[in-house]
């Protein structure tokens, strides 16, 4: 069968207020890309959680004024790029904050976050960071001791494959999801 | 204000007021959460009747809301889910943190008669 790739990039002022429209934007362009799957609507809800997170995550943490997304439908799957540009991926593990690709080795696998419901991993391969997740085994009836940050953890669930990684020719941030349409 | 509230005997029912919980609102959202729990009601039922769509922000905010209600010997009871943000809830796993249920209605219902049990 002949593939099919539908790639289109779309450029957003990088703050609070245009959120809304740019999520808009983005889920109506997949929406009509993957026309009447049967499990359309199912991979417009995990897109539009994942956009979401990567455009609050965008606000929250990078201070540039632009952010890309580039968007790619192909028969069988869903690929959705931020590229951001600014400081590369740190975060504070163990009380220490590593900085990627430098801090972490490679083919290790870090736990970037960690309570009562799941624990987040982070491994580095190839300078690319891939994440993944595990459900914790719930025991009693309710939780308690829970993170109050959920976006890595909405963007890991919602996608088939989610990584990172760090341009250092263009200085690009590059989050990849990927979501099988199959 | 971003909650409009009502009493429902001990319970203090809280509807959100606005479509999208976002990081644009949720430090407000947060604020004024812990302002309604903190006026000393066992039970804050949030009714979601209103919100048509939520981040991890709001969902912070929600979270930091429900560990100050049960450092306080209270809880926080959500209702009114729309499908698309109650799936992204159960997916978080938020459904074994928060006590949910399918309309305020219900919810008082069940509560009322609980308390008759007692």
């Amino acid at each position: 069968m002949q593939r099919n790739y539908n790639y289109k990039r779309f450029t957003f002022s990088n703050n609070k207020a245009t959120l809304i429209a740019a999520l808009d934007t983005i889920l109506v362009h997949i929406r009509q890309g993957i026309g009447n799957l049967c499990n359309a609507d199912n991979i417009t809800s995990r897109s539009k959680w994942i956009l979401t997170e990567l455009l609050t995550n965008a606000s929250k943490h990078s201070n540039e004024n632009l952010i890309n997304f580039d968007i790619c439908i192909g028969n069988s799957i869903v690929e959705i790029a931020k590229l951001e540009y600014g400081e590369p991926f740190a975060i504070q593990i163990d009380d220490e904050r590593k900085t990627f690709p430098g801090s972490f080795i490679e083919n290790n696998q870090y736990i970037i976050h960690k309570d009562d419901l799941c624990i987040l991993y982070a491994t580095v391969s190839n300078k690319i960071m891939t994440f993944t997740i595990e459900d914790v085994e719930i025991t009693g009836e309710r939780v308690h001791e829970i993170n109050e940050h959920f976006g890595l953890i909405i963007i890991t669930k919602s996608s088939d494959k989610f990584t990172y990684k760090y341009d250092f020719e263009t200085k690009a941030n590059i989050f990849m999801v990927k979501l099988n349409l199959a | 204000m971003l909650l409009k509230t009502t009493v429902e005997g001990d319970m203090l029912v809280a509807t959100i007021q606005i479509k999208e919980g976002s990081l644009q609102n949720a430090d407000e959202f947060k604020l004024e959460l812990i302002s309604q729990i903190s006026k000393g009601f066992q039970l804050v039922i949030f009714s979601f009747k209103e919100v048509e769509y939520v981040d991890s922000s709001f969902l912070g905010a929600l979270v930091a809301s429900l560990k100050h209600a049960l450092s306080l010997k209270g809880d926080i009871i959500l209702t009114d889910l729309e499908k698309n943000i109650y799936d992204l809830l159960c997916m978080i796993r938020m459904d074994k943190v928060f006590k949910i249920y399918r309309t305020t209605e219900e919810a008082l219902a069940k509560l009322v008669m609980n308390a008759e049990k007692l």
